[in-house]
């Protein structure tokens, strides 16, 4: 048997998962091209009325520009700050109950988000804050912080200590060290880190449905609610409208940043 | 030098301080909260009463909610083996490729995960949908009227395996780029087919890997909610579906709590597990050296 | 009778040629070393042998049959890693044993074989041991032993002492050819170090920037390399540029080197390039012998004045920089013991080379063997 005869079995068993892992999501970009309210793949032209409808559609847009977006904004600037400093403390300090800080961090990764989903409806009952944006942007940052601090602390893990040392040397303070040589040095675990909360945040469902009220319905919220009273491909457009948003925020995290998903 | 140490530990808590009092009042607070009302009563009026009961723990022995939890474990169980034969070959790919479109593979196998879980599934009743595109080709092909692919488990099945495999794949393939290729290539030159390579080499090796990657998916798994509503229907239902109806439908948030604390408990004790037996593996190897 | 042939076998990786056109035959129980600079292509060789590397051209026979096409495991050719290789999570028993595990051996005849090649490289004893609980040395031996075990037609080792220290390189180089000289295995050797391939081998392939320089015994690389490259590759050499100078007397050439007249006993090698009349002298360090500046040389030999300029004290030897006439420098070695001139730096020396140890190089590196 030839070397190509013998690969070929692996090669076509690849293809095969990963045509299994993209299907829904070429499915639903092709669909949300079609002229036709069909659901057919290939798609028989190509239209867009279906974005149209989406641009027009007051539900949706509301959705994803007055409450997912503002959302994800937020919750992105928040988690990196918050997260930041605290990769920077683990890191950068050793004190009593470092490590027992350090798991804590891992707390929200590790219960499932129903349960975040739940836990916070009731906790937000008792305060009245149910379905607010700011419960939204609170809840959002719980389950994006731990990743924020997880990709910092790595990159600053990366950095040489001697590095801030030889600035001292030449007569900067703590700080200003930290400033003007490490900070910039870690810039693409800090970037890396808000996009990876933005897109946290605004994919989202699990714990959206529990908190997200009349007026705080986020994107994938509306799409599900679409999709349980049997819409139109419009879902298909919204949703191909998330996909090429996260694909570009992982394209130039990937690139650009250098952004690497770790488990 | 005993001023030195103070302020600088006071610094640290500075730092890390937001993010733990972020993590305390939404975290711990909360979910200390889900506790104690479990053991609360449930009133129709009043949502629950504090008079300390077990009754919604014992509600979930009724047969109707062992069965549901029944499916529930089943169900993580298969999207559990279904990541495994699916993830290895891909896991295996990624850890040995030296192509330079390795950043192009993985980012496609990431991308979906970082998708809301509503639009791949919205993908999946597309394909599996009554009107859907099997089914078209299946009545085009003459074989039938149309099947009824959904509102089944292997769907949710399915659903979530699509969904957690990358959950999978990218601990498995670290597991697998740790162990140094001259290590297969001796295990052929030994005589072992490719194979014989895979299970007494790589997989050996790539175990911690592969636990880790086990508990994710499985954790994950069973707290679904998304997949089991809109591809499981009536038929599937699972504990996420159950806590779902229960907070928000029948608004009875003791008995919901309940069921909240028995899923994270089945989640800790296997996370607990995982990190016992890895502790334990380390042990191992660190006596061997 | 030849036990493996290679057929300008070639390596290409897009546009960048690895290795090849390389052709040389290896004889039945002889132990062979690939030697060269890192980039030479030998462990290249060594894989395409092995089948983890495909050729772009050329064959590969074994006793008279291409074995090209077969896949790795089925090639009966043992590998030792640089890296060893060993199997992390199994012991030193289940690493021996893997390959007959594979056939499917029984039980007992797999305990006398592992436990009878553990003897052989000298490692009874240590059957349940994990890798990681062995040292360098040992873990060496257990790779050995893992490739022995199945008995191969053929044994490959890339560079497998180079993660030892000195000493125990040393040690270990004397147990290889040992073990080799007893089983009579063919073995083809890859290393970069001359020292242990001048010690090893039956032959040496010297290889340079993917083609094949010289084949020859250590003996005749060491006394008779083909250039200038291989002379400087292989122990240590003073190379001086140098023009012919017409034939002298008794059959002997005269060559001119900066300010010195040299006669060699040896013909200049064909010249090649614009410039007939060129040649590099080889002088080997050790040749060169040193007499007081007034006695006076004996017959029939090259003797010019020196002046020593550096002195180095390494132990068994002294290495000398001497300055020569014309303003070139050369070195000498010379056993610490044995030294019956003044020494010490600005003193002034004879330096004496005897006509069969003035070796002719062509000037422009010759073309590889095919």
């Amino acid at each position: 048997m030839s070397r190509l005869a013998r690969r070929l079995p692996f090669g076509l068993i690849l293809v095969a998962i990963y045509m299994f892992l993209l299907a829904p999501l070429v499915v639903v970009v092709a669909v949300s091209f079609d002229p036709t309210d069909a659901f057919r793949f290939p798609p028989p032209g190509l239209s867009l009325r279906w974005y149209a409808a989406f641009f027009s559609s007051e539900p949706f847009v509301h959705a994803f520009f007055r409450v997912s977006l503002v959302v994800a904004l937020t919750v992105s600037l928040l988690a990196t700050l918050v997260g930041g400093l605290a990769a920077v403390g683990l890191v950068r300090f050793r004190f009593r109950g470092r490590t027992a800080a350090e798991v804590a961090f891992l707390g929200p990764i590790v219960v499932p988000e129903i349960l975040l989903g739940a836990a916070l409806f009731l906790f937000y009952a008792r305060l009245r804050l149910q379905t607010t944006l700011a419960a939204l942007v609170l809840s959002h940052l719980l389950i994006a912080m731990p990743y924020v601090v997880r990709t910092v602390t790595a990159g600053l893990s990366g950095i040489n200590r001697s590095l801030e040392e030889a600035a001292m040397s030449l007569g900067a303070s703590r700080l200003q060290a930290f400033c003007r040589v490490t900070l910039p040095l870690i810039r693409s675990s800090v970037l890396s880190g808000a996009i990876f909360a933005f897109i946290i945040s605004f994919s989202d469902i699990n714990l959206a449905l529990f908190l997200t009220g009349p007026q705080t319905v986020t994107l994938p919220v509306h799409i599900f609610s679409q999709i349980a009273w049997q819409g139109d491909p419009t879902i298909a457009a919204a949703s191909t409208l998330q996909i090429a948003l996260v694909a570009v925020l992982l394209g130039v995290g990937q690139r650009v940043f250098r952004l690497r998903v770790a488990l | 030098m005993s001023g030195a140490p103070a302020p600088r530990t006071a610094r640290a808590w500075l730092l890390v301080g937001p993010g733990l009092l972020v993590l305390a009042a939404l975290l711990l607070g909360p979910l200390l909260q889900i506790l104690t009302v479990s053991l609360f009563t449930y009133s129709p009026t009043r949502i629950w009463i504090p008079e300390p009961t077990l009754a919604n723990y014992r509600r979930l022995a009724d047969p109707y909610y062992l069965a549901v939890s029944w499916t529930t474990v089943k169900i993580g169980l298969l999207t559990t083996l279904a990541c495994i034969v699916l993830g290895y070959p891909l896991a295996y790919f990624l850890a040995r490729t030296r192509s330079r479109l390795v950043g192009l593979y993985l980012f496609l196998l990431v991308t979906p995960l970082m998708v809301s879980s509503v639009i791949r599934i919205f993908g999946w009743l597309v394909i599996l949908g009554r009107r859907g595109l099997v089914n078209s080709w299946v009545q085009k092909l003459g074989l039938g009227d149309g099947l009824d692919l959904l509102y089944n488990t292997p769907a949710v099945v399915t659903g979530l395996t699509e969904l957690l495999l990358p959950f999978m794949v990218l601990p498995l393939m670290a597991a697998i780029e740790n162990v140094h290729p001259s290590i297969e290539e001796a295990a052929r030159n030994l005589g072992a087919g490719a194979l014989h390579v895979f299970r007494r080499v790589i997989v050996p090796l790539s175990l911690p890997g592969l636990v880790s990657g086990c508990l994710l998916v499985y954790t994950v798994s069973i707290s679904a909610l998304v997949t089991p509503a809109l591809m499981g229907g009536r038929r599937v239902r699972m504990l996420g579906n159950l806590v779902y109806d229960e907070v928000l439908t029948s608004l009875n948030w003791p008995f919901a709590s309940a069921m909240a604390v028995v899923l994270l408990a089945v989640t800790g004790g296997v996370m607990l597990f995982y990190l016992r037996t890895m502790r334990a593996v380390s042990r191992s190897r660190v006596v061997a050296e | 009778m030849i036990a493996l042939e290679l057929r300008g076998l070639t390596k290409r990786y897009g546009d960048h040629l690895a290795a090849g056109p390389i052709s040389f035959a290896v004889e039945e129980g002889e132990f062979v070393s690939l030697l060269g600079p890192s980039g030479c292509g030998k462990t290249t060789t060594l894989r395409c042998i092995a089948g983890f590397e495909t050729p772009t051209a050329g064959d590969i026979l074994m006793d008279g049959r291409s074995i090209v096409d077969r896949p790795p495991n089925r090639r009966d050719i043992g590998l030792v890693f640089q890296n060893y290789a060993l199997f992390p999570h199994l012991t030193v028993f289940e690493n021996v044993a893997f390959g007959l595990r594979l056939r499917r051996w029984a039980a007992g005849a797999i305990g006398d074989r592992v436990r009878e090649t553990l003897g052989l490289v000298e490692l009874a004893g240590l059957e349940s041991r994990l890798p990681s609980q062995l040292s360098g040395g040992q873990q060496q031996r257990v790779a050995v032993a893992r490739s022995l075990a199945l008995q191969p037609r053929l044994l490959l080792l890339d560079e497998p002492l180079s993660n030892l220290d000195f000493k125990l390189r040393v040690q270990m180089r004397g147990e290889l050819r040992r073990l080799q000289r007893q089983l009579r295995k063919t073995t083809i050797y890859v290393t970069h170090d001359q020292g242990e391939a001048l010690a090893l081998s039956d032959r040496i392939v010297v290889l340079s920037r993917g083609r094949i320089v010289q084949i020859g015994t250590p003996a005749e690389i060491y006394e008779a390399p083909r250039s200038a490259f291989v002379a400087d590759f292989i122990g240590s050499s003073n190379l001086l540029a140098a023009q012919l100078e017409g034939n002298a007397q008794n059959g002997a050439t005269r060559v001119r080197a900066h300010g010195l007249v040299l006669a060699s006993a040896h013909a200049p090698a064909a010249g090649a390039g614009p410039d007939r009349g060129a040649v590099v002298v080889l002088l080997r360090p050790e040749r060169v012998r040193l007499l007081p500046p007034t006695a006076s040389p004996p017959a029939d030999t090259n003797a010019f004045p020196a002046t020593i300029t550096e002195i180095t004290y390494l132990g068994e030897n002294l290495e000398l920089a001497l300055e020569i006439p014309g303003g070139g420098r050369l070195l000498a070695s010379l056993k610490a013991g044995a030294v019956d001139v003044d020494l010490g730096r600005g003193a002034a020396v004879l330096a004496c080379v005897a006509p069969r140890d003035v070796r002719l190089l062509p000037a422009i590196e010759p073309e590889p063997l095919a």
